[in-house]
């Protein structure tokens, strides 16, 4: 543990106590005005980390000359009770891309013996290994522990690990090996890919990871860019030398990866388009599942982040993503509910001049949001890329903050794999919260402009702030209302596609 | 690389990666033929020069310049390819193109010899 990384973790805190100290309005919301300022804290730490790593995005090359490498690959899909036909598929793209470089191997957790019997016959053809577990233990980290220990002594210096729903281009390895050659390089990552976009959360949650790995990625490169899970290249000592994955982690991949900088190893990651398939979640259910785990698993890891022997900027790095899903969960209810509870109640919160709000925090607040546009400029984001990508953070705030509560009870989750398939169902119970808030947020609306226009008793400062609270309020109905729309919402024919970037290979493409 | 070897030449094998290949394949204007030359001469003279008075052979030409027809953005590539690597540091360029296409003729002009067979 380090003492400046934990000064940093605290800043947030304290930074908000000091403000709430000099602000609060009444106890009965002293709790209210400390997660009000946290609400604004966090997202600044935020910003200034995704201001810092944009900036080293733009010094950003993936590897164009490299030196072939004679390393040995053991490549891992895995499964469990996966649609076969998808696994299938996904295991010849592997090994059409491996070549003779290496085996590949199916770990199948499968329960169901039709699944297990099909997907045996299948590898038993095509010269795959098969490793079956009936235990489970450790979930996708234990079936890639056991079958790494089970593979021991056979030679291979690499594991490939891919889900089952996500196929390597042909040329995939011959873009990853080249960065094995600096001996300190414990990983390469390729960005995954969401192809199959039939539903308006499937292109919603497309858009979410542009961001992330367009610009917080590539600015983590050689720093602090983390296993994504996927697509991600292992070099097996290192992997040893840290006790392989921990097998207790939702989110093993995020967690080897602080394991593996902590013992100051370095990770690559190459943003080419070597994935040409992948299924993203595709209905409201699949999508809060699959948030929900990785929440989590993010909130688990602080404990590990902390005793971490990380560099301050690799911390800020992986603090950041603790900060997000803080921010997506327990704070989002007390950013949303803090505007209808004043205009409704007409109790403050905290009391500081609304105009000296409106002249710092408004420009600080559409500034970010203008460099943040900006910065995701010349990818397919845009402002509907915004629009869509909000909306989902809106929508799975209640399952971010049960997340959030599970891990400050202590409770155990078990890995849930999210649900893949191409048909998105409608989910009316998962959005009765946010019918319930967005029903709130318009009451509030009429209520504050009700007290705008007809209390004759309105101070000038109460005036602004009562404006302040109706622009926050009205800012958060289009995000409920088109995330309520996304949940009611089965599969579109209309909006949903196959994409395919421009440097997808099509010829692979047309064999299935 | 045989003969390398035998010869008791230092030698090193570098392959264009993925990368490259579709970068090669996303020129759009002027400007990205010039970061394109740059972006490889870069990484083909760091390469090079760890090594005293490096000769370096590629092959095959047509593989690393932009993926079009287009004269006036081969001819930019070669040129500024060339001269790029050559204000690097001491290197000596050999360049094996085969008779595909009009790459072998936007060659000609920027480079010293010719050897054709």
């Amino acid at each position: 543990m380090k003492l400046i990384n934990l000064l940093v973790f605290f800043s947030p805190f304290v930074a908000a106590a000091i403000m709430t100290y000099f602000t609060w309005a009444r106890l009965l919301t002293l709790p209210l005005a400390y997660g009000l300022w946290l609400t604004m804290i966090v997202p600044f730490f935020m910003f200034v980390n995704f201001a810092e790593i944009s900036l080293s995005s733009r010094k950003y090359n993936a590897l164009i000359v490299g030196s072939p490498m004679k390393l040995r690959i053991a490549a891992f899909i895995t499964s469990f009770n996966e649609n076969p036909e998808i696994v299938e598929k996904t295991l010849i793209a592997v090994k059409n891309a491996l070549g003779d470089m290496g085996e590949v191997f199916l770990l199948d957790d499968s329960t169901d013996k039709q699944i297990v019997k099909e997907l045996i016959d299948f590898c038993s053809r095509n010269g795959i290994r098969y490793f079956h577990r009936n235990d489970r233990k450790g979930y996708k980290a234990g079936a890639i522990n056991d079958a790494l220990k089970r593979i021991e002594g056979e030679g291979f210096d690499l594991v490939a690990i891919f889900d089952a729903d996500q196929r390597p281009t042909k040329d995939f390895f011959k873009q990853v090996l080249p960065y094995f050659e600096d001996p300190k390089i414990a990983f390469v990552q390729i960005p995954q890919r969401y192809t199959e976009l039939y539903s308006s959360v499937a292109q919603g949650a497309k858009y979410q990871q542009e961001p992330f790995l367009r610009v917080i990625m590539k600015g983590r490169h050689s720093r602090s860019a983390f296993s994504l899970g996927s697509g991600t290249v292992f070099r097996i000592s290192a992997l040893k030398e840290v006790g392989y994955l921990p097998e207790t982690s939702l989110t093993e991949d995020a967690a080897v990866s602080i394991k593996l900088h902590s013992k100051g190893y370095k990770s690559a990651y190459a943003d080419v388009p070597l994935i040409w398939y992948g299924i993203p979640p595709q209905d409201v259910n699949a999508y809060i599942t699959q948030q929900s785990r990785w929440a989590f698993g993010y909130f688990s890891l602080i404990r590990s982040i902390l005793i971490s022997n990380l560099s301050v900027a690799q911390f800020i790095d992986y603090y950041a993503g603790f900060l997000y899903w803080t921010m997506v969960g327990p704070l989002t209810i007390i950013e949303v509910a803090s505007p209808a509870f004043f205009l409704i109640t007409r109790i403050p919160i905290i009391i500081i001049n609304p105009i000296l709000y409106i002249i710092v925090y408004l420009p600080y607040f559409l500034f970010s949001l203008f460099l943040f546009i900006l910065i995701m400029r010349g990818t397919e984001y845009g402002i509907k890329g915004f629009y869509y990508h909000k909306t989902l953070e809106y929508l799975e705030f209640a399952a971010i903050t049960t997340a959030f509560i599970s891990w400050l009870l202590r409770k155990k989750r078990p890995f849930k794999v999210t649900p893949k398939g191409s048909k998105a169902k409608a989910s009316l119970k998962l959005v009765l919260p946010h019918i319930a808030i967005l029903a709130t947020l318009v009451i509030a609306f009429i209520e504050g402009l009700w007290w705008l226009f007809t209390s004759s008793k309105v101070s000038e400062m109460l005036y602004y702030a009562i404006i302040v609270n109706l622009f926050w309020d009205a800012f958060f109905i289009p995000f409920f209302f088109n995330g309520i729309r996304l949940a009611l919402q089965g599969s579109s024919t209309e909006g949903g596609y196959t994409y395919l970037g421009a440097n997808t290979n099509l010829a692979e493409n047309k064999k299935y | 690389m045989e003969a390398a070897k035998n010869l008791d030449i230092e030698y090193v094998e570098f392959s264009i990666m993925p990368k490259y290949k579709m970068d090669r394949f996303n020129v759009k204007n002027f400007d990205d033929v010039l970061k394109l030359a740059n972006k490889i001469s870069n990484e083909i003279s760091y390469k090079a020069l760890k090594f005293k008075n490096p000769i370096v052979i590629i092959y095959r030409a047509n593989d690393i310049c932009p993926g079009t027809d287009n004269l006036f953005y081969l001819d930019e590539f070669w040129d500024a390819f060339i001269s790029y690597t050559m204000k690097k540091g001491e290197i000596n360029l050999v360049l094996i193109c085969e008779r595909i296409g009009p790459v072998c003729d936007t060659i000609k002009s920027s480079v010293d010899k010719i050897i054709e067979y």
